[in-house]
């Protein structure tokens, strides 16, 4: 769940960069910068010591359980459009969050201060908003066993650091790639972005758990729009397939922008004479970059377990695949040929990590298996709840490893991990689908998107449409939504892409909780083909 | 409560104010006379220039900006270092200002606009009975959740009702409803208006924050779009 407005206001992003982030999540929580003496002593390493001062305090207290989690936090985004730089955008935060189990309640409690007294003292209130939370106790949380990992350190894919990477190369990089789009005759404007997000976290608890880990999330963001000379149309086209990923700046120069900007300028051009779609339903080939975001909102967020179970009710809203005890081995969500991979491993994927923030190794896991849900995504809180179900699968009752928080300050929960389809056996790609198609439409990129509360009906837009005709593309269309009705849609495929056509994209910025968190995560897949889709025309007259 | 399904099509609506706010809010979030100038935006006259002086909506419609309002004050400034003050967007249907950054303002020869976190649109005197009462057959809508923007060259964006949904027959509210999938503009939307009642200021946030002070009526409007089907409760 997104909140652009939100993401924009915290973020400190100017609204002329509102263009180019109209289809994404977002919301933003940059904490206080650091406290001079606290950022060197978390550069002299005292982190570690300090953690342990945390755990100590709240011995004694009634804990049976804590952890604590120190962190810096550092954003760093540049905007541009044509041939201006609009806005430079740092954030930097750090300090420590202590979080305790009393009694089978939770208590959170933070400070900036990496100072003894401030740990201390935020242990103790800690474990005071623990044991006032008693009084609202439902049942008493219980975790699922994890491994103690006495001394784990852990790198993201990322070769160099892009905080690093002096302003002048990023800002060089954008206004060349704008200026090759600018060359494309009907294309006016460009709009482009780098974010780069950097996060440094130690995490240990009383189990006996003490990592530290770094990892780095580069997106570059590019759009060029073109306009009609008499103003009655304009479209625009955003470089979608430079997907955000869990990487450095090496990525984003991997990603070509300046080499893919003008083919970006010529289709937003292309689209000004594009046939506008006729309302119908249609065979769709969907490209991975169009196919990941109905990923995460038909499958990653309906089998979130909390959601599952009702917690996000004000909010994102639950999911229809509940109650667990209806679905889970019996629920057909897609055809046999739909593997749907949970993970937190894939190199360079946006929610993978060594340890999530309960100090567990996240685990790959089947969500759906052969079209039939086979779990959900877990904390330690969380895997008790399906033990049942895991005593019957004759496998043990593990957290996936989905805690994480957003900040230091920021209480962790379940987010999505990486949640994937899985290749078909044969090796076919985006073409052979097309080919194997009689009437259709192909599409490729994200665009619009929205989804009701429990997951049930969506609509999606892309970046460009094609027509399929006899096995063949017939030229570009405009105008294009597709409506969903999720377990239909699902069970409506019938052929997939084989591991060479294999893809990662993903979301930046995605939302979710009261107070709002955001998280990032990939989705891999691969083109697929779904059959008699509901698609209408958002072309509207009046 | 069992709702029952009824088969999505062009509908005579009536928005509660927090729907109609809803969509209110995405007309005044397009309302950049630079986009209008650049010829990306709903504001972008055919040949040229901006759609300030020409009648965009029904003439019942009035949207201003008001940080002085006491109902809902705004910002003492704006984003650009201005004292907020008031300024009138819509008056009686008709264009009067979009909104001029001081770049922007300078380049073209105007005035700095403001919107100081506000927003109101004028109403009439009729209650929600009233509304109501006046239908033969419509839909009365509490809310719209997960609204995002489909195409911007009309400010069409795409939501489902939520919170409640409800079939008026005859006068009447008869029975809750499944909730619809939306594809509508608050331009097409202001231009089908019937009536109007009476302003109420409402949060219409979907994060559930206070978000923009906002004041807005009722409405009754015709041929309003559900294009699908949800089965989400």
């Amino acid at each position: 769940m997104i909140d652009r407005r939100e993401f924009l206001r915290r973020g400190g992003v100017s609204a002329a960069a509102l263009a180019v982030m109209s289809a994404r999540p977002g919301q933003l929580h940059a904490g206080p910068v650091p406290e001079a003496a606290s950022l060197a002593r978390f550069q002299e390493g005292a982190s570690k010591e300090l953690l342990m001062v945390a755990l100590d305090a709240t011995k004694g207290a009634g804990a049976s359980y804590a952890d604590a989690r120190i962190g810096r936090y550092r954003q760093n985004f540049v905007v541009t459009r044509e041939q201006q730089i609009i806005n430079v955008v740092d954030t930097d935060t750090l300090g420590c969050g202590v979080r305790v189990l009393v009694d089978g309640c939770w208590g959170f409690a933070g400070t900036r201060l990496l100072t003894r007294d401030a740990i201390v003292g935020a242990a103790r209130e800690a474990t005071a908003i623990a044991k006032a939370n008693r009084i609202a106790r439902d049942r008493p949380v219980e975790l699922a066993a994890a491994p103690a990992v006495p001394n784990g350190v852990w790198k993201g894919a990322f070769k160099t650091d892009p905080l690093e990477v002096p302003l002048e190369q990023k800002v060089d990089l954008l206004l060349k790639a704008n200026a090759e789009a600018l060359k494309v005759k009907g294309v006016r404007f460009v709009n482009s972005v780098l974010f780069f997000v950097k996060q440094d976290r130690l995490f240990a608890n009383t189990d006996g758990t003490l990592t530290d880990q770094v990892f780095v999330r580069s997106w570059p963001m590019f759009t060029a729009t073109a306009v009609a000379p008499d103003f009655s149309d304009f479209q625009s086209r955003q470089g979608v397939e430079a997907a955000p990923m869990g990487r450095g700046w090496e990525y984003v120069l991997d990603c070509d922008l300046v080499g893919n900007a003008r083919r970006w300028g010529e289709e937003a051009a292309q689209k000004l004479t594009a046939r506008p779609v006729e309302v119908g339903k249609y065979d769709l080939v969907l490209d991975p970059s169009n196919l990941w975001l109905t990923i995460h909102e038909s499958i990653g967020h309906p089998t979130e377990l909390d959601r599952a179970l009702g917690y996000e009710a004000n909010y994102a809203g639950t999911s229809f695949v509940a109650p667990p005890q209806s679905k889970l081995g019996s629920f057909r969500y897609g055809p046999e040929i739909m593997n749907i991979q949970g993970d937190r491993s894939q190199e360079g994927a946006l929610s993978t990590i060594g340890w999530d923030d309960d100090g567990v190794v996240p685990d790959d896991f089947m969500i759906i298996k052969n079209g039939v849900v086979n779990d959900y995504q877990t904390t330690r809180e969380q895997a008790p709840w399906l033990k049942w179900w895991y005593d019957r699968q004759g496998v043990p009752t593990r957290s996936h490893g989905c805690a994480y928080a957003d900040n230091w300050g920021s209480v962790s929960f379940q987010r999505m991990p990486n949640v994937s389809l899985l290749p078909g056996a044969r090796e076919q790609g985006f073409d052979d689908l097309i080919a194997a198609t009689d009437r259709g439409i192909a599409i490729i990129g994200d665009g619009s998107f929205s989804i009701d509360q429990q997951r049930y009906n969506a609509q999606f837009g892309g970046q460009v449409y094609y027509e399929i005709k006899g096995g063949k593309i017939a030229g570009m269309l405009k105008d294009v939504a597709y409506q969903i009705r999720t377990p239909d849609f699902w069970n409506s495929m019938d052929m997939i892409g084989g591991k060479r056509s294999y893809r990662l994209n993903g979301s930046f910025f995605d939302g979710k909780g009261q107070p709002g968190q955001s998280n990032a995560v990939s989705h891999g897949c691969v083109p697929s083909r779904f059959r008699n889709v509901s698609v209408i025309n958002t072309g509207r007259k009046g | 409560m069992n709702p029952v399904a009824v088969e999505p099509g062009r509908y005579t609506v009536i928005l509660e104010a927090t729907a109609v706010a809803n969509l209110v809010q995405g007309l005044s979030r397009a309302m950049s006379a630079r986009n209008a100038d650049e010829g990306r935006s709903f504001f972008s006259r055919q040949g040229g220039g901006n759609k300030v002086g020409m009648k965009v909506v029904d003439e019942r419609v009035t949207l201003v900006s008001d940080p002085f309002d006491p109902a809902c004050p705004g910002d003492a400034f704006d984003g650009d270092g201005l004292p907020a003050r008031k300024t009138t967007w819509i008056e009686n249907g008709v264009m009067k200002n979009l909104a001029y950054d001081r770049w922007w303002a300078q380049k073209q020869g105007r005035e700095p606009s403001s919107t100081a976190g506000t927003l109101r649109m004028l109403g009439g005197d009729a209650s929600m009975d009233d509304l109501i009462a006046s239908t033969e057959r419509g839909i009365l809508v509490t809310r719209f959740w997960y609204i995002r923007p489909v195409d911007q060259r009309t400010i069409l964006s795409t939501g489902l009702t939520r919170d409640g949904t409800f079939l008026i027959e005859n006068g009447k509210v008869t029975r809750p409803i499944k909730n619809f999938r939306y594809n509508e503009s608050p331009v097409f939307m202001l231009n089908n208006l019937e009536a109007m009642g009476r302003p109420v200021r409402v949060s219409a946030t979907e994060s559930g924050g206070p978000g923009t002070a906002i004041i807005v009526p009722p409405i009754k409007v015709r041929d309003f779009s559900f294009t699908s089907l949800s089965d989400a409760v």
